[in-house]
């Protein structure tokens, strides 16, 4: 008897924790969702879509918040009102920044915690190289979204170079890390996107030509690499990330290694390409030369912008005349309209409509055969931009202008070629031009902020067309309470 | 030479022991015939001679022992015709000796010796058990050997004992609180059957705690337990608000009676003595407070809606298990306390059949609402300025057109009284049947086997029209006992179907203006309500508003909402007395639970087609109208608990333990889809839809929850007067965190019972005293999977070829069960042969390690997370007290009264709620509410808002007070101070029950008295109300108009939003009577000739009237209603 009792507690007390272990579906359990080579893709997925929320690039990031700091739209309501005065302290602007960085950092633990498992797991992946692939763009995201945030909240380099405030997160927990300076960031950043290019160099499909057995379910498509961070967008984001820090040198050499695909791929094969004048149909957001943009949801960005330019009408700000002084520039041409009823006032109608569509890429969902917008996260322009600027600023104007001259050419405008031509162009002349081309280029994509602060421009022209004073701490978006410690 | 007779007559004795024992009926059938009186005179003679003379005298052999029995003694005795055994009795007991009579032998020993001349003491072993005057087993009774303090014994749970005694002549005393005690004379049976009648009034004598009874004398905890007739007089179809009579602690929480006689809401707060967890937060806004008690149905939990759904004839007994003495025993789950259902026992006996019908009649009760007619809504209107210019100087020539066709429909007779439209007075029935009885004991061999067979079926329809819930439920039970071994299975069998009032919200119809028709001129039912419906086409209107008519779509659309539930369970239990004392016992549940619910929308909704909507034919619009919306979901418990129970008696000290464990898994599944584009109103199928949802996706869950305890009791028990009980489990399950999978719990707890002290025995006064204390912790496993796991979930549009799976998340692998310190101290007595008892209460309970969010910094992604923090103390009193100062053959009269009062305090909050006290505040200034905060020190039921002043009489203005003490025109929400704490002083209810003859009246009314309550119907329907809606008639006459009114309501024009002010803060005191029944069953004589074995009639009326001092809107979306039920019971 008594040691039936005694079988009886050991039974239950001894298997406790396998017969505790159970895991639900639907919601799934990380030891359950990790047990195939597919989970990693989900996860990986999932990172990409949780990026094209609206608190992130499917709104905030992208075509709203930092565009109207960036003065590119009329504001309308209030609180497009307070952000083209960069008050931070409105409960909206309060509860939009709060977002950005828990979202960003939600990312971020979505990042660490796959990364966890993904060094951890014995799991004998099925495609050569698919490992190594995921795990360099787990690295580059982690890398990437950090120097997103690093461009955000801290103040540049060359204005307070002691700055510390965001802690760089390497691992998922309960705990943060400490608020590092933006030296200490940037080497982290550097770090892990240069540790992504060592594992996607010729990983990445990128690499091989296109043949049929590429398509397999389960298996990273070549067609789609411009939907994830790839091998160039890690390079072109290295190159940015010189810039940045104004290592001119680094910055051309990563600009120029992002080009390589260009020119080594047959052109049949290429994922991302200039995309000139006529060829794009439908894609008004010349997809085809992103190299890396996050596809939107079917309600993201679209409706977003359906909202903004269909609904409240937004404008773009009244200097847009002098911005794109050529009416056969093909941005000019492709992206906008003119306000109904008015003869001088431009809305961003055509670049995220719903009519805008990729072309050519395989679809979501069996019923379309293209896929909404994109948004762009980086793109070629950019990449060419970054090249000349290196150059110039290494005093190698000419052939910094050949780059400008390339990316104007397939915007059917030809300035630089021109000043060239005549013999007049300078190394101030190009960086003007520079500057120029950052504001038509991204238009609707909130990098011009970003170009403005890395340039501590102290003076910028308003949406009404008025020059302000523009004090170098508005730059920097206050990190948010308890954003670092609830203490 | 001389022990030879001795040895001889020892052997002898033997196999006449043994042969008596056999057929000892026989034998003391011939004992007692032989009988003869006898008469001994002597006078200093030898002993021997006296017994040579009683040997002559009747005829008897006479043994004993020459060594030990002295016969050579002289000896003076005189005894005239006296019975052999009472002369023997006279004659040996001075000398010290003792006798016995086996078969016309008279055998003499010293006394006390006949044991040990049996070579070991005690050796006679008598079965047999102990019943109440019901044949219903009594466990916990004493059994005393007479004559041998040492010797005694306690029946078991089947109320069956075994004890030892020397001689088959032996008496043995049955005693057991509440009833009256017994003497028993063995006279050679070796098995006997006690009935023992109640001493006094029938008393809950067991306490039934789910795994093993316990009688109420020997408990340390707190319990209240409630016989299923007493249930079912008060109420017979609604348990809750039958169960709440009973217990003052017991509260069904629905704070502004949103809710009213909804027959399709289940409670979802029940409060055991007081409110002991944080209530979930999201996005800081309270989601619904979600506290219930766990339900145990036989041993086995059951959810709140099965228990709403229980047939109440099947019930035999309630227990609600109070404090940790009592409830620890259930661990993680028992911190809302533990309510504890017995279904009936199948009857023994031949086979019988009983119906019960219940039927009730329900009559809304709108005595609560105060609203406006259409004269005084226009009078009101006019005097707001609703038809003044709005901006100064404008035209108000529409407006005035507006009034006066207003003003013509009010001449013209117009004035719907809105309320009545979606009300009916309902009729509810419910039958049950019970086919039982046993089959006949053959012989010992083949045991003896019980059977039920129970049926119930019947149909509430609710107040509101098309609001129903009906029920079926069909099962069998099964009894089996054979000797040692005692098998129950019961299968069962239920379903549920209900369905929503298409009529909606019954505050749409609070709100509807009475000056609006119902109907047009062709009595067709106007879609919306507005002047334009009457006003001549080419008048210009200046008020545009309207209001949806809230009976057009309930008349004319075929929308609807319903859902089903099929369960299914088998319950198996075992037990089996291995070895004297010790038992087996086994309980395994199989059950299966299937839920649908099914809700469609019209495509001919307002909702979706409003007037004058140009789209309505476009193809996108056409196929995302109306709505499908279908969910499944399916649970499937399997649970098991074994229990070894051990009784050991020796002397006074009484020990009792039980150990025991038990294992549960509960896979769970849900799927529910969405489908639009219904091409047509009658087309209600879901196969009519043109798509899914756009956008939507079939979602669904599917998880499998495992727990485990393993528990043990002890009891320990001196004399029946001093008791020690310790209690203690180790509960695992798989919600708790990696790192905690398991929790312990424990309790101690102690009883004197004083009455049964020597100093208290030769009183009259008092019959039953005991004082007891208990101390214990008790967890809450309000737990949900994600909180302490992080969990994947797959997001909506895939990325490219891949679904993305992110995190919810931030799992917190620590999160243990919050765990409630119980302390709890009792005194209960009874006075005057039960005609005072009292039951009185003290406990305080310190809540730990709450379950609550605390905010984490975001750069770790997430901004909360679940952990233990967060500490609330639970204070109070409650008492329950019976009086029965009249009890005769044909009459007896019984008072009752019962209290509870309970003071809550929040210990420590976490950083997240501080987070939420400051977000909500920022929100009472945008909205129109007076809100929850969360403040240590202070109570959960606090109420917070700004001081008031009243109104300024010069400008109708409201004057604030803020914190400094200076006075203000302006509201903020940082001068929100705590005004009032809705606890009661004290709440319960009280009542009398009067017997006369076969007639029963009862009532019982409930009380209230010093509970601060925010009167929400001056807030929103007095002050900041919309003058478009209708409101409360004080709205008119009670506001400030001009200067110099002293009024307590402001300004009749002022249509700003009234904030939280302590001038809606109210003293409540209330008394409502909650039932009053008249029985009559009829006297058995009178159905003699009859089939029929018993008839009762019975009729109770709820909810009859309801008095307060605070005059507040109840049943804001389902009105209250008064109840007439009645009851027929028919035994054949």
């Amino acid at each position: 008897m008594n040691k039936s009792i005694y079988l009886f507690l050991v039974l239950i007390l001894s298997s406790c924790n396998d017969w505790f272990d159970a895991q639900p579906q639907g919601n799934i359990g990380e030891e359950q969702l990790f047990s195939d080579e597919t989970a990693f893709l989900n996860a990986l997925a999932g990172i990409y879509t949780q990026l094209r929320e609206n608190t992130l690039y499917g709104e905030q990031l992208s075509v709203s918040s930092l565009e109207f700091m960036a003065q590119n739209f009329v504001p309308d309501d209030e609180i497009s009102k307070s952000l083209t005065a960069y008050d931070y302290s409105t409960p909206e602007n309060q509860k939009m920044i709060h977002d950005i960085w828990r979202d960003m950092y939600n990312a971020i633990a979505a990042c660490n915690k796959t990364l966890e498992h993904i060094i951890a797991t014995e799991i004998v992946f099925n495609f050569t190289g698919q490992r190594e692939i995921i795990t360099g763009e787990l690295y580059a995201l982690r890398g990437a979204l950090h120097f997103e945030l690093l461009r955000m909240f801290h103040p540049h380099p060359s204005v307070a170079p002691s700055f510390k405030g965001m802690p760089y997160m390497t691992t998922f927990g309960s705990e943060t890390g400490p608020a590092l300076s933006t030296g200490e960031l940037l080497e982290y950043i550097i770090h892990d996107l240069k540790h992504a290019a060592k594992l996607l160099y010729k990983t990445d499909p990128l690499f091989s030509a296109y043949n049929n057995s590429d398509e397999q379910p389960g298996k990273l498509s070549r067609k789609l690499r411009t939907f994830h961070m790839n091998y160039y967008a890690v390079t072109a984001e290295l190159a940015r990330i010189y810039l940045y820090k104004k290592e001119y040198q680094q910055a051309y050499n990563y600009a120029d290694t992002t080009f390589h695909h260009i020119r080594q791929m047959n052109p049949s094969y290429q994922v991302f390409y200039y995309f000139g004048p006529g060829k794009y149909n439908s894609d008004k957001s010349f997809s085809r030369e992103h190299i890396f943009g996050i596809a939107s949801g079917p309600t993201g960005l679209t409706q977003v912008a359906e909202n903004m330019f269909g609904e409240r009408q937004i404008e773009t700000c009244q200097s847009f005349k002098i911005i794109y002084p050529s009416a056969k520039d093909t941005r000019y041409r492709d992206w906008f309209q003119l306000k109904a009823n008015t003869t001088d006032r431009f809305i961003l109608s055509e670049k995220f409509s719903r009519e805008s569509l990729l072309s050519g890429y395989t679809s979501t969902t069996s019923e379309t055969k293209e896929l909404p917008v994109r948004i762009p996260f980086i793109k070629l322009g950019e990449v060419a931009l970054i090249a000349a600027e290196a150059l110039n600023e290494l005093n190698r104007t000419n052939e910094a202008a050949e780059w400008v001259i390339e990316l104007q050419n397939n915007r059917d405008i030809d300035f630089i070629k021109d000043l060239k031509n005549t013999g007049t162009l300078t190394k101030a002349r190009l960086a003007e031009e520079i500057r120029a081309e950052y504001h038509r280029e991204f238009y609707g994509e909130g990098q011009l902020f970003f170009f403005h602060k890395r340039m501590n421009d102290t003076q910028l022209i308003r949406y009404d067309g008025k020059q302000f004073d523009m004090p170098a701490t508005k730059y920097t978006l206050p990190i948010p309470a308890n954003g670092l410690s609830v203490n | 030479m001389n022990k030879q007779p001795c040895i001889k007559s020892a052997r002898y004795l033997k196999t006449i022991l043994f042969s008596l024992i056999l057929c000892g009926c026989l034998l003391l059938n011939l004992e007692t015939q032989a009988q003869k009186n006898l008469t001994l005179r002597f006078r200093q003679q030898s002993l021997r001679e006296v017994l040579q003379e009683i040997k002559r005298q009747s005829g008897y052999k006479i043994f004993y022992n020459e060594e030990k029995v002295n016969t050579h003694k002289n000896i003076s005795v005189s005894i005239s015709d006296q019975p052999l055994k009472e002369a023997l009795r006279q004659l040996l007991t001075p000398l010290e000796l003792d006798f016995e009579i086996i078969n016309n032998t008279i055998v003499i020993s010293v006394a006390n010796d006949i044991a040990a001349a049996h070579g070991k003491p005690q050796n006679i072993k008598i079965t047999g058990s102990v019943n109440d005057e019901k044949g219903q087993p009594l466990p916990g009774a004493t059994i005393r050997l007479l004559g041998a303090q040492s010797v005694g014994s306690v029946s078991d749970e089947e109320g069956n004992f075994n004890i030892r005694v020397t001689s088959l002549q032996d008496e043995l005393l049955f005693s057991f609180i509440g009833y009256k005690s017994l003497t028993v004379k063995l006279n050679g049976k070796t098995n006997v059957q006690i009935k023992l009648e109640p001493e006094i009034l029938e008393m809950e004598t067991v306490i039934a705690s789910g795994y093993y009874p316990k009688a109420k004398n020997s408990f340390t905890g707190t319990a209240v337990v409630v016989n299923g007739d007493d249930l079912r007089n008060i109420n017979n179809t609604h348990f809750f608000d039958a169960l709440k009579v009973f217990d003052p602690s017991f509260k069904v929480i629905d704070e502004r009676g949103i809710y009213g006689s909804d027959p399709n809401r289940i409670p979802e707060r029940i409060e055991i003595r007081g409110q002991n967890s944080f209530p979930e937060i999201s996005e800081s806004n309270l989601k619904t407070v979600t506290s219930l008690p766990v339900f145990i149905l036989d041993g086995f939990e059951i959810s709140v809606e099965k228990v709403y759904d229980l047939d109440m004839n099947r019930i035999a007994s309630v227990t609600i298990l109070k404090d940790a003495s009592a409830a620890a025993i259930y661990g993680s789950r028992a911190a809302n306390g533990v309510i504890v259902i017995e279904s009936r026992n199948p009857e023994t006996g031949k086979l019988q059949i009983s119906y019960t019908f219940n039927g009730s009649l329900q009559i809304p009760d709108l005595s609560s609402y105060n609203l406006m007619n259409a004269e005084e809504v226009l009078e009101f209107q006019r005097q707001a300025g609703v038809f003044d210019a709005s901006v100064p100087g404008e035209d108000a020539g529409n407006k005035l057109n507006s009034y006066n066709v207003i003003r013509k429909e009010i001449m013209s007779g117009v004035n719907t009284y809105w309320l009545s439209k979606p009300l009916q007075v309902s009729f509810q029935h419910r039958h049950s049947l019970f086919i039982e009885g046993s089959v006949k004991k053959q012989n010992k061999e083949t045991g003896n086997l019980r059977y039920q067979i129970n049926l119930s079926g019947g149909g509430t329809k609710g107040v509101m029209k098309g609001s129903e819930r009906n029920q079926f439920s069909a099962g069998t039970k099964l009894l089996y006992q054979h000797k040692k071994l005692n098998i129950t299975n019961d299968l069962h069998f239920s379903r549920v179907t209900s369905q929503e009032s298409p009529y909606g919200s019954f505050s749409n119809y609070t709100q509807a203006l009475p000056y609006h028709r119902e109907k047009d001129e062709n009595g067709k039912y106007y879609r919306t309500l507005s002047l334009q419906n009457v006003a001549p086409s080419d008048m210009s209107l200046g008020i545009n508003d309207f209001q949806l008519s809230p009976v057009y779509e309930a008349k004319y659309l075929s929308s609807f909402t319903t859902s089903e539930n099929l369960d299914f369970y088998n319950n198996l239990g075992i037990n089996w007395e291995l070895i004297s004392g010790l038992r087996l016992k086994g309980n395994f549940k199989i059950s299966n639970e299937t839920n649908r619910t099914d809700a469609y929308l019209s495509p001919m909704s307002y909702y979706y087609i409003k007037d004058n909507d140009n789209t309505v034919n476009e193809p996108d619009v056409l196929f995302s109208r109306g709505q499908y919306n279908l969910s499944n979901s399916s649970g499937l418990v399997l649970s098991g608990n074994v229990i070894i129970s051990y009784t050991l008696s020796r002397n006074k000290h009484l020990f009792q333990g039980i150990i025991g464990g038990e294992l549960k898994q509960q896979d769970n599944r849900s799927d529910s889809y969405a489908v639009t584009g219904f091409m047509n109103d009658a087309l209600t199928h879901l196969s009519y839809a043109v798509q899914f949802k756009q956008y939507s996706r079939p979602a669904g869950t599917e998880n499998t929850i495992r727990s485990a305890g393993a528990f043990s009791n002890l009891n320990y028990s001196f004399d029946n007067r001093y008791l020690l009980d310790l209690t203690g489990r180790l509960d695992g399950s798989s919600l708790f965190g990696r790192n905690q999978p398991t929790t312990p719990f424990w309790s101690v707890g102690i009883r004197w019972n004083i009455s049964r002290e020597k100093f208290m025995e030769n009183q009259n006064f008092i019959q039953n005293l005991a004082v007891r204390a208990s101390i214990g912790t008790i967890g809450n496993q309000n737990f949900t999977l994600n909180q302490a796991m992080s969990l994947y979930s797959w997001l909506g549009p895939t990325y490219g070829p891949f679904s993305g799976a992110s995190i919810t998340s931030l799992g917190n692998p620590n999160l243990k069960c919050q765990e409630t310190l119980n302390r709890n101290i009792g005194i209960e007595f009874n006075l005057l042969k039960g005609s005072i008892n009292l039951d009185l209460n003290y406990y305080n309970n310190i809540t730990k390690g709450n379950l609550t969010d605390i905010s984490i910094a975001p750069s770790i992604g997430f901004e909360t997370y679940k952990t233990n923090m967060g500490d609330l103390t639970n204070n109070g009193i409650d008492f329950s007290l019976t009086i029965t100062p009249v009890r005769t053959k044909d009459w007896m009269l019984t008072l009752n009264l019962n209290g509870s009062h309970n003071t809550n305090k929040i210990k420590r909050i976490s950083e997240a709620l501080k987070k939420y006290n400051d977000m909500v505040g920022k929100k009472a200034e945008k909205e129109n509410v007076n809100v929850f905060l969360f403040e240590e020190g202070q109570s959960m039921n606090t109420i917070y808002a700004v001081r008031s002043l009243g109104i300024d009489p010069g400008t109708g203005k409201e004057i604030f007070l803020t914190k400094n003490g200076e006075q203000t025109f302006t509201w903020n929400p940082d001068e929100q101070i705590p005004v009032g704490c809705k606890e009661a002083d004290l709440e319960g209810y009280f009542g009398f029950n009067l017997k006369y003859r076969s007639w029963d009246l009862g009532s019982s009314f409930h009380y209230s008295t010093g509970a601060d309550k925010y009167n929400y119907t001056l807030h929103e329907k007095i002050e900041g109300v919309n003058n478009m809606k209708n409101n409360d008639r004080r709205a008119l006459t009670e506001r400030w108009k001009r200067p110099g009114d002293v009024a307590r309501y402001k300004s009749i024009k002022d249509t700003s939003p009234t904030r939280s002010t302590s001038r809606f803060v109210q003293k409540e005191h209330m008394l409502s009577l909650n039932s009053l029944r008249l029985s009559y069953t009829l006297p058995t004589e009178k159905l003699k000739q009859n089939f029929i074995s018993m008839l009762r009639l019975s009729a109770t009326m709820n909810d009859l009237f309801y008095i307060s001092t605070i005059r507040q809107e109840r049943g804001l979306s389902y009105p209250f209603a008064r109840t007439i039920h009645f009851a027929a019971q028919i035994n054949f």
